[in-house]
């Protein structure tokens, strides 16, 4: 389910919308109702200490050290080199096994820790992709192999150390896991913020199995200073709608006049050649047929845009049409969804369904080759998943002081819990608690979110059991 | 004017700091602004026209490095020029001061700052113990950028370039948010001090004739310009990195000797801010708080606290330090939260710091203890930017409406966003001859200062 990408692929960053619908659609099974999850939690009653300081699961700004922790992260690979040749099973298949499970405790992983560990208490991450010089050609490698890191190896890791009943150990882990996904967030793309969202996600799983064990400390206070994103959402929006510019070498520094007819067949076709499916690419006769039949719903798109008057459009080379539609589109999108991540999530949702549409309709037009991903929806929600979690494993929190300062019972409701539960944050709902028949047991789910279709809705329910001391 | 502030006086920065740079922070009243409104529809499609630099617009470079050379390359121009630059900024564009203002290099470089990636500002957190650390430089940022810009967006104004304006006040911006990021409070304060005069300067370009709708600008710009969160854990470590046990952490339990220094430290420390330390007054706050100690751990104590045997000093340090940690946990929680449920949490918060006045009076609260005062004030860039969007939307309006202003904002075509502290629509009246309209902020529950409100009276221009 986390595997979002499945395997060690290098991604050149201007196909990364398409990445972006490829990792949406690997990652289904959490954003599509299908796949519901539930996780069984058996729990042990902790206190909060109002005396004690709460550990933080992310190091706060002054416990960060000055450094650039892409430097480190990447040096990981040719540091230690040995260990990484001598893994022979797939992690992020062992990562994903139960705490306990032999091939975890047979991976590894441990010459990896200490420089990542370090990583995470550094306080930059400059990762010094040539966005500006050659946007087109950069590749995401480097980022790909630090997720695998960060989400999977450490994961194994933190798994090894509560196997071994190392509390401790495990927390400074999942610590390290959001710190360093954070850093992979430090980037301006998209598709590396839903990689961090997505090791955060990770952290947040292992976060279950700690508070399982038995004298982990409270971490309700911890959760609740956890911000919703792990990457800068507004700044990764901004590239984002300019990534079509910038992907046609061409258009880098401005479009081409009206009448320079060879610049603007250049112009299309680097497009094309973004755009096009290597498996099956077009011929010369169907791409001239696909530009005719683009240049008239172009011409006929800007003049209703009030782009260009309606003799100008006429004017127009039908290469310079293609490209001006396409162009417009793209940046109306671009402009449009970053408007949209700025509203309150009832209304973004709504605003991005609608998005939504306006692109598969583009995409129908240019006969499937658009350079759009495939759902903006899916990237807001797959973002908002790791808040909606954090809230809800807040709530867990809040029920673990309760029952320790209850003879280890669940309240009837909610709402005589001592440190209040949060709402879900997307949803606008509170959480749906149910107790069981004996106090001890409860279930806790996510809401499911107004307005959304069934098979976007994520569903996650907790089949809680407080274990006696 | 001070120049050196010390992070630990913050508890004064409200009445002298703030008090000088905000007018609308001494105010009683509401801020009213009369703004007669030209009418203009949005562009879907027109030319791009920020209100901040996005990100790939943005060059590699430290823009603290240039904005704080900027007094040093222009020392003649500091001497004739800055003492005046307070004074010519609150004069409107057609003012003849305003028009003889010269600039030298300053613009430019503000400029080539503005489209700077980073601003790093150096201050020797790890070197220093926190409250010795001096911040001049943002209060000399407020006057550049903040006074300085808006002559320079005035100026365009005057002379109609309404395009160099908005560009003017987007170096406001940009600028504002370099200040900001910085990690202190103050930083913080003097950032959103800065972004207020940049929101003064873009209500004086929303205002002027033929100027564009910018609605699609604004609806950009994010709720805050800072780094606030991380201003707020640096507020909670002051105590601890500032006192005389430094980045150690605390004595330990039952060392009488090393309390009583803590306490010593921590309590001359703050009587030195407020007036000429006197034993008499220092007697009786170490009596009050030793008290209030006593008694809150009466009632629960920490595991390694013996009450029978420890000393007077290490009752009173502890429970301060246990009460200010409380309060910075509290803050930083809220702090996270969506603005309607962050002001509840700070609400609250704020009565119970409250609750503590007895014991903790003449300025002896700690960083953070006003943080509802803090988060508003922090905040309001947000506020004031959606508030203008309002604005922008109802221009479009009554473009599309024979100059009329809509019967209420359900009939607004453009986004209409809600405010962000309240998560409630913006109060609409408009007069029945759809002539004019008044745009209020609506009430924040449990917030009673009217220094918070904003009303624009709204006109259709008759020019």
């Amino acid at each position: 389910m986390f595997d979002l990408l499945g395997s060690q692929r290098r991604y050149r960053l201007a196909a990364s919308c398409v990445a972006v619908a490829v990792l949406l659609l690997a990652i289904s099974g959490e954003l599509r109702g299908d796949d519901p999850v539930e996780i069984v939690l058996a729990l042990h009653p902790a206190r909060i200490d109002p005396f004690a300081a709460p550990p933080r699961l992310l190091p706060a700004d002054p416990d960060l050290k000055p450094g650039n922790a892409a430097v480190v992260l990447n040096g990981l690979y040719a540091e230690r080199l040995g260990v990484v040749l001598s893994w022979k099973e797939n992690s992020n298949e062992v990562a994903l096994l139960p705490v306990g499970d032999p091939r975890i405790g047979a991976f590894f992983v441990e010459p990896m820790i200490p420089d990542m560990i370090r990583s995470g208490r550094i306080r930059d991450a400059d990762w010094n992709h040539p966005v500006h010089d050659d946007f087109a050609n950069v590749y995401l490698g480097d980022m790909q192999t630090a997720r695998m890191m960060v989400s999977y190896k450490l994961t194994i890791w933190i798994k090894q150390k509560l196997a071994e009943h190392d509390p401790a150990a495990a927390e400074e882990g999942i610590r390290t896991q959001l710190a360093c996904a954070r850093h992979i967030g430090n980037t301006p793309f998209l598709l590396t913020g839903l990689y961090a969202q997505s090791a955060g996600r990770l952290a947040l799983d292992n976060l279950e199995y700690l508070v399982a064990e038995p004298g982990c400390p409270n971490y309700r206070w911890s959760l609740s200073v956890l911000p919703p994103f792990l990457f800068d959402a507004p700044r990764a929006l901004e590239w984002q709608s300019r990534q079509l510019t910038l992907s046609l070498p061409t258009a880098k520094e401005g479009l081409p006049a009206d009448h320079d007819v060879a610049s603007w067949q250049q112009l299309t076709a680097e497009y094309f050649e973004l755009t096009d499916d290597p498996k099956k690419p077009l011929s010369a006769a169907q791409r001239a047929d696909l530009i005719a039949r683009l240049a008239a719903y172009g011409r006929g798109e800007l003049v209703r845009r009030d782009v260009v008057a309606a003799d100008a459009a006429e004017a127009l080379p039908p290469e310079a049409a293609v490209m001006r539609m396409l162009l417009t589109q793209f940046a109306e999108v671009g402009r449009k969804t970053r408007s949209a991540w700025s509203l309150p999530p009832e209304k973004a949702i709504k605003e991005l369904q609608s998005i939504d549409r306006y692109v598969a309709e583009i995409a129908s037009r240019v006969d499937g080759r658009s350079f759009f991903g495939e759902s903006n929806l899916h990237s807001y929600l797959f973002s908002q998943s790791f808040s909606r979690r954090t809230a809800m494993l807040e709530t867990v929190e809040s029920l673990r002081h309760h029952a320790a300062t209850h003879d280890g019972q669940l309240p009837v409701t909610l709402a005589e819990l001592e440190y209040a539960a949060r709402r879900d944050p997307v949803a606008g709902l509170p959480f749906t608690y149910v107790r069981g028949d004996r106090p001890t047991t409860a279930s806790l789910s996510m809401p499911d979110i107004p307005g959304l279709p069934d098979d976007s809705q994520q569903r996650r329910t907790y089949k809680i059991e407080m274990v006696s001391p | 004017m001070k120049i050196h502030k010390r992070l630990s006086t913050l508890c004064f920065l409200n009445a002298i700091l703030l008090g000088s740079m905000v007018a609308v922070v001494c105010a009683d009243e509401p801020t009213t602004i009369k703004l007669a409104l030209h009418p203009q529809a949005i562009e879907d499609h027109g030319p791009s026209r920020p209100l901040l630099p996005e990100a790939p617009d943005l060059k590699p470079g430290n823009a603290a490095v240039v904005l704080l050379r900027m007094p040093w390359e222009q020392h003649m121009w500091m001497q004739e020029w800055f003492p005046k630059i307070w004074e010519v900024s609150q004069l409107p564009p057609g003012d003849a001061k305003v028009a003889e203002f010269p600039f030298n290099r300053f613009a430019g470089e503000m400029r080539r700052a503005a489209f700077m990636r980073d601003a790093d500002w150096n201050y020797p957190v790890d070197d220093e113990p926190l409250d010795q650390i001096l911040l001049p430089d943002a209060q000399g940022m407020r006057s550049f950028v903040g006074s300085g810009m808006s002559i320079w967006v005035n100026q365009r104004i005057a002379k109609q370039d309404l395009d160099s304006a908005r560009e003017g006040v987007l170096i406001h911006l940009a600028c504002a948010r370099h200040v900001g990021r910085a990690q202190f409070v103050v930083n913080q304060l003097v950032a959103g001090a800065i972004a207020d005069r940049g929101l003064d300067s873009l209500e004086r370009v929303i205002g002027a004739p033929a100027s564009p709708n910018l609605h699609s600008a604004i609806q950009l710009l994010p709720d805050g310009l800072g780094r606030s969160i991380e201003a707020v854990q640096w507020g909670s470590v002051i105590e601890e990195r500032s006192l005389a046990f430094g980045h150690g952490g605390i004595p330990t339990a039952g060392d009488g000797p090393a309390w009583t220094q803590a306490f010593d430290r921590w309590l001359e420390r703050w009587l030195s801010y407020n007036e000429a330390p006197s034993p008499t007054k220092s007697v009786a706050i170490r009596f009050r708080i030793v008290a209030a100690g006593r008694e809150a751990f009466a009632k629960e104590a920490p595991a390694d606290l013996d009450l029978a045997t420890a000393s007077d000093d290490e009752i009173a340090m502890r429970f301060l330090l246990i009460t200010f940690r409380q309060i910075h946990e509290a803050a930083e929680s809220a702090w996270l939260l969506e603005g309607p449920e962050a002001i509840a949490a700070l609400v609250r918060l704020d009565a119970r710091v409250n609750e503590l006045q007895p014991v903790l009076a003449e300025g002896l609260l700690s960083f953070l203890a006003h943080p509802l005062r803090w988060y508003l004030q922090i905040h309001s860039f947000g506020r004031r930017a959606r508030m203008l969007e309002v604005v922008e939307a109802l221009r479009d309006a009554t473009a599309r409406n024979g100059g009329r202003f809509p019967p209420s904002l359900a009939d607004v075509p453009a986004r209409v966003p809600l405010d962000p502290f309240t998560g409630k629509p913006f109060v609409y009246e408009p007069a029945a001859n759809g002539r004019s309209a008044r745009l209020a902020t609506p009430p924040i529950p449990g917030v009673d200062e009217p220094r918070f409100s904003r009303i624009y009276e709204l006109t259709i221009a008759t020019e």
